[in-house]
């Protein structure tokens, strides 16, 4: 048996196989509808994001650096600092 | 109509300005895309009605079961929707639906093959290869059923260049524009393909003369 011969066989018949008939336009417009969101949206989605991601990081680190900045040997470096010409 | 207000709502200002890019183009197609990006949710109806049958005749080579088959279409034309805007108009919408139907098709294969839905090469498969096709009547849905078998027992890879290259009897440069490969990848890759597939047929075939050696 010719491996070549006999897919080149096959697919010449596979393509007269009927291709059941399909009415997708009602399906396809309803999914679109239902993915899309107004543009405004989405903008003010994506900036409520990025804001919570800024913000979750900055709350952490904001009581420990008031406990650093109200720390007396902080105050010292800070004083030291100054006195630098 | 309210679907269809909806619906143009992923078109956005930016594609207008491509909308004028297009206006140079001819037939139905080219208005319609041109009309879509402008804002036309009617437009996009006549473009599925259009091309429908020809993306489900390509859709058909990558599942045979009715129901997967009209999800894949509908894919194909959710896809093409949201890439409408980057289509550049230089060539048939036909074409360049063709390469999305593939995509998905091809996403589907590659799905299938991770859920491991893919069945192996049957005794009965590599019987009904070896036998000498039919002269009369010869049934094209079996045969289609056979070779979609057949090839699907290989890599999502292989099973696309040999499906394009044989089942829908493409030529290379063809495979090539539909791929994305450059046409001495597809080349290479066809004979990948077919040295494997003829590895596993004859592994089949090892299989059943020993399974037919046991029994007697």
């Amino acid at each position: 048996m010719n491996l070549e011969e006999r897919l080149a066989d096959l697919g010449s018949l596979a393509r007269r196989d009927p291709v059941p008939r399909v009415d997708v336009v009602g399906h396809v417009l309803r999914r679109l509808a239902g993915r899309n969101k107004p543009p405004s949206l989405r903008a003010w989605a994506l900036v409520a994001s990025i804001a919570l991601a800024l913000a979750i990081p900055l709350a952490i680190a904001a009581p420990m650096t008031i406990k650093a900045l109200n720390d007396p040997l902080v105050a010292l470096f800070v004083d030291a600092s100054r006195g630098l010409p | 109509m309210a679907t269809m207000a909806a619906a143009q709502g992923l078109l956005t200002a930016a594609a207008l300005g491509r909308a004028h890019d297009l206006g140079a183009g001819v037939g139905a197609d080219a208005e319609d895309v041109r009309q879509c990006l402008g804002g036309d949710g009617d437009a996009y109806r006549r473009i599925i009605a259009r091309h429908q049958s020809m993306v489900a005749t390509i859709v058909w080579r990558f599942s045979r079961d009715p129901s997967v088959h009209e999800e894949l279409v509908q894919d194909v034309f959710v896809a093409a929707y949201e890439s409408l805007p980057r289509y550049k108009g230089t060539g048939a919408l036909s074409h360049w639906l063709a390469r999305i139907a593939t995509r998905v098709g091809y996403a589907y294969w590659k799905r299938e093959r991770r859920d491991r839905r893919v069945v192996p090469l049957g005794a009965r498969d590599v019987e009904a290869l070896a036998e000498a096709p039919a002269d009369e009547a010869p049934d094209y849905a079996e045969a289609a059923a056979l070779i979609h078998r057949l090839l699907g027992a290989l890599r999502p890879r292989d099973r696309l260049v040999l499906t394009l290259r044989y089942v829908d009897g493409h030529s290379v440069e063809r495979t090539a524009e539909v791929t994305g490969w450059s046409k001495t990848m597809v080349k290479v890759q066809t004979l990948r393909a077919r040295a494997r597939l003829k590895a596993l047929v004859e592994a089949a075939q090892a299989r059943r003369t020993d399974e037919g050696g046991g029994e007697r």
